[in-house]
């Protein structure tokens, strides 16, 4: 339900991704399942910040993290629980403050259901998402030569292309093996020439990893 | 007939609409308006649109597409280069030597429309070296190698229609267009020297390592609905503020110090900024720079993102 909950919020233009954790336990998230570490980390620190707020007698409610490409927005649900969003940095703030506030009394409600003792049994949902066995990573040394092979389609520029494309899709997958097609199709798509674009993935089908 | 497109882009200033409008035969559109913010120190209007101009020459018509430079009107630049000027022959990329750090900029505009460059040749047209001759060609040829591009770099003045000509014959290689009858046809152009009042609005060139001045602190307060604003070191150390009360102060400095914290621990990489906002308060944004961070208080009204905006022009400007 949790789960669900999530991803209805990305039904919504440029919301990439959602978590909800209480304390630093990840109780249902969409993010990547090699990024839970990094996200109960950020989440600690996001807390820590939203507590010196609070203490300075300044009632926050949400905290805005603009990176590079994305924005990560903390939305503290109550004391305990926090959501956490990574987002495309042109979002409709309006759209989706509405829509997390509409959905904040429904996580609240999954989130007492959880901790009460008969949940405490059932933490399936719970650790769904975070598999035990981590899948295969792929080798730096084969994304180097997918990238070069990009080169010879697009120039100088691949560099520039396939980075963009790379952190795009590890923000989007768990960056292993079963994944690649995906990096391999966003480089594609800078190729403009459809029959090059068909040789170039051809090409990379045969780099063996 | 044979027709071309060409689409300029780069920020404010940099002459993207005095480029359309002097390439044009008279049929130019331009959708300037009136600026109310920081720009209007260097400039009465801006473009909040596109601009659009169109060259006849031989058997030859070049469509010529300006995007705004304000990053406000972003959604244009969407519109421009994936589908009005997706299949442009070029993209001309206009900078302005006078800002205080170019690099920045470029950087900037290459990573906005990094598809399009990706699939078609850049030219780099450096404006306004009459103001400030530095950074000069070679640096920005090695900041183009840096970012693993090859593209020529014009530095012109922007007011010369046949410096322009210049740049678009060598964006447009494969039109056999005689360049030089329509340069004979041009009036004959003398370099206006600057007047002494723009000289003295363009800064030294000191490098591209950005340096917040304190006096940002006082020109934040003329932004319609910024209440106070203060200046930190990388130790959290406040250096200037026109905070009402102490404690705005702290929260910045606070912010100072855990945003080195976050990015290590998080491993997103590096923050930009960091805005505090909901309930009754009204929004902290911080702003991060490498050994800065600048703290605005604003209205709840005020949008982070055009508030960003100003504040980078308050920085090339400064």
């Amino acid at each position: 339900m949790l789960q669900e909950t999530l991803k209805d919020l990305e039904m919504l233009g440029a919301v990439q991704h959602s978590s909800l954790l209480q304390g630093e336990q990840i109780l249902a998230s969409t993010f990547p399942a090699i990024l839970a570490e990094k996200l109960q980390a950020s989440a600690k620190v996001i807390r820590q910040l939203m507590m010196a707020a609070t203490a300075m007698e300044q009632g926050f409610q949400e905290v805005h993290i603009e990176l590079q490409d994305h924005l990560l927005i903390g939305y503290p649900l109550d004391q305990q629980s926090l959501l956490l969003l990574m987002t495309g940095k042109e979002i409709n703030f309006a759209l989706l403050n509405t829509a997390i506030r509409a959905a904040s009394p429904r996580l609240l409600s999954e989130i007492e259901k959880l901790e009460s003792p008969m949940a405490a049994k059932e933490p399936e949902e719970v650790d769904a998402d975070i598999p035990v066995v981590q899948p295969e990573l792929v080798a730096d040394e084969l994304l180097v030569r997918i990238k070069g092979l990009l080169a010879e389609y697009v120039g100088p520029a691949a560099s520039i292309v396939f980075e963009r494309c790379r952190q795009q899709w590890l923000s989007q997958s768990d960056g292993h093996h079963a994944a690649l097609p995906e990096l391999v199709e966003m480089s594609a798509g800078y190729i403009e020439d459809i029959t090059k674009r068909a040789d170039f993935v051809q090409r990379v089908g045969l780099v063996k990893p | 007939m044979l027709e071309h497109k060409l689409i300029f882009i780069g920020p404010v200033g940099a002459g993207k609409t005095t480029a359309v409008r002097l390439l044009s035969d008279d049929n130019n559109v331009t959708t300037d308006a009136a600026v109310s913010d920081v720009t209007s120190r260097r400039k009465a209007t801006t473009t909040v649109a596109m601009d659009y101009g169109c060259l006849l020459a031989d058997q030859h018509k070049i469509h010529l597409y300006g995007t705004p430079g304000q990053a406000r009107f972003k959604f244009m630049w969407q519109v421009l280069a994936q589908n009005l000027a997706h299949d442009c022959s070029a993209v001309v990329m206009m900078l302005d030597n006078s800002r205080n750090y170019p690099q920045r900029d470029l950087k900037y505009y290459l990573s906005e429309f990094n598809q399009l460059i990706s699939r078609k040749p850049l030219h780099l047209v450096v404006t306004r070296s009459d103001l400030r001759a530095e950074p000069r060609l070679e640096q920005y040829q090695q900041w183009l190698a840096e970012e693993g591009l090859e593209a020529p770099v014009h530095f012109i003045d922007g007011r010369d229609r046949k410096q322009l000509l210049d740049v678009l014959a060598a964006a447009l290689p494969a039109a056999e267009v005689n360049w030089q009858a329509i340069k004979d046809a041009c009036s004959a152009y003398t370099a206006t020297p600057p007047e002494e009042e723009d000289v003295a609005l363009v800064s030294k060139y000191s490098g591209e390592e950005v340096v917040v001045k304190d006096s940002i602190i006082d020109d934040l307060l003329n932004i319609k609905g910024v209440q106070g604003a203060a200046l930190a070191n990388a130790m959290g150390d406040i250096t200037t503020s026109s905070m009402e009360q102490s404690e705005w102060d702290d929260l910045v400095g606070f912010v100072a110090g855990i945003v080195p914290v976050f990015e290590q621990v998080s491993d997103f990489g590096t923050v930009q900024s960091v805005v505090l906002k909901g309930g009754k308060t009204d929004p902290l944004s911080v702003f991060v720079e490498s050994d800065q961070v600048l703290g605005v208080r604003s209205s709840a009204r005020v949008s982070p993102r055009i508030l960003k905006q100003q504040i980078e022009d308050l920085l090339q400007w400064g």
